[in-house]
């Protein structure tokens, strides 16, 4: 085994729910509102249903193989060959989807907080603690999510209390103006960044695997609820005219806390949920990709290919777009189709193929 | 210029915080993924400080999936 370390099943909630926050709290709200206008919350809910579907058959995949993480069981479902190679191409969907993480704080950091400082500092910076925390292993990186937990809970509800008086149930109306294809285009795209799938590299590493289903699960259920919430925030407060406009919507609505002109200008403490949760984002899908490739390649320690790795990540973080159009163009509208090979198809293949020599060797 | 002698100082103190790991673990697999690694990303870290155009995963993925992508947007927008 490469890695030694064992997480509680809370923890693997706790790793969930700040997987489903990271960088969709941010780029959601925009992208949906953009499609459906004021039913937004409409597509969060269709999307999250869908995210938790596609829980269910990840579950079935991991629980045929409940010690062995998706890098190792693609070699024994497929053989060793094909195996490793799919092995590889999920990594590096995992990959890439990391630099693409990293992409997302860059420019939000860029556009919004620091608009002086290069990029690529910003992105080194993170990528350096994110290459400490991937180093010290899996337990650590756990331990501290139950210790940042509290931070995101209390920030977020304070976030939403103090809107509340803001709000304006008529920018909600009317529903579905629009139809339901925008919305469930829209839903789509939602369940398109919720990139579940890294975690069947976590799944082995809880110590009991009876009760991973319903971590799972809830994990994905209370950060859908966040995200659910935060749109709703959005299109109450700023209306979905506004909301579609803005790139960080959630941050634009940060702004607006305003208690009796005493209590201003807090975005930038607000702003502090998104870093950790995307900290949490980007260690979780760096560390899946590189635990995954490191045990198709064969190798004695994943930790060799932390620093190499952090070098390419960070020159892929910066070329992998060239502004901010190429950005939009993308995500979501080409990345979808290209996630759900990862995401969809190639779990229900693996599924299906195992099932299938499972009945044709029924003595193993 | 700076960038260049950074990004080969970064490089060299990652060879040298590793090696002796790596002669440890007496792995010769290991040895030669972090050696493949470590010259693709200072290569590419090095050309892209001189502002070079690397070549960009999401070309090839934008002619793969763009046609199927585009097909999906249009129709349900």
């Amino acid at each position: 085994m490469l890695e030694k370390g064992k997480i509680s099943a809370r923890q693997f909630t706790i790793l969930v729910f700040l997987f489903m926050i990271g960088t969709s709290i941010l780029i959601v709200p925009s992208m949906v509102v953009s499609l459906t206008k004021q039913d937004g919350w409409i597509s969060v809910l269709i999307g999250l249903v869908l995210s938790m579907l596609s829980v269910l058959l990840y579950y079935a995949l991991a629980a045929r193989y409940p010690d062995k993480t998706l890098a190792e069981y693609c070699e024994l479902i497929l053989g060793k060959w094909l195996g490793k190679l799919v092995s590889l191409f999920l990594m590096s969907y995992i990959f890439l989807l990391t630099a693409l993480l990293l992409r997302v704080v860059g420019n939000f950091m860029t556009t919004e907080i620091m608009p002086e400082t290069p990029i690529e500092v910003i992105h080194i910076l993170i990528v350096a603690v994110v290459i400490y925390a991937v180093r010290l292993g899996i337990e650590t990186f756990s331990r501290t999510s139950e210790i940042m937990l509290p931070v995101i809970l209390v920030l977020f509800l304070l976030f939403a209390v103090l809107l509340l008086k803001e709000i304006d149930m008529e920018r909600i109306q009317p529903v579905m103006e629009w139809g339901m294809r925008p919305v469930l285009l829209a839903s789509f795209y939602f369940f398109s960044l919720q990139e579940l799938v890294v975690f069947l590299m976590l799944v082995p590493y809880v110590n009991r695997i009876d009760k991973v289903r319903r971590s799972w699960m809830m994990g994905t259920m209370l950060g859908g609820v966040v995200l659910l919430v935060s749109i709703l925030l959005c299109i109450l407060v700023l209306g979905s005219d506004f909301t579609a406009r803005n790139m960080y919507p959630t941050y634009t609505l940060a702004k607006q806390i305003n208690v009796a002109n005493f209590l201003q200008k807090v975005e930038s403490v607000i702003a502090v949920i998104w870093l950790i949760t995307i900290f949490f984002k980007i260690t979780i899908s760096y560390y899946a990709a590189i635990l995954g490739m490191a045990q198709s390649l064969g190798l004695k320690d994943y930790r060799t290919l932390t620093l190499p790795l952090g070098i390419i990540l960070v020159v892929l973080s910066i070329v992998v777009y060239k502004n901010i159009v190429d950005y939009i163009e993308f995500t979501p509208r080409v990345w979808s189709v290209y996630a759900m090979v990862s995401m969809v198809v190639i779990p229900l293949l693996l599924l299906l193929v195992d099932l299938i020599r499972s009945k044709l060797k029924p003595s193993t | 210029m700076w960038s260049i002698i950074g990004v080969l100082i970064v490089t060299a103190a990652i060879i040298a915080y590793e090696i002796p790991k790596l002669t440890k673990r007496r792995s010769i697999r290991d040895g030669v993924v972090f050696g493949f690694l470590i010259v693709i990303g200072c290569t590419a870290a090095v050309l892209g400080s001189l502002h070079v155009d690397l070549p960009n995963p999401v070309t090839g993925i934008n002619a793969v999936f763009k046609p199927l992508g585009s097909m999906i947007y249009e129709s349900f927008k």
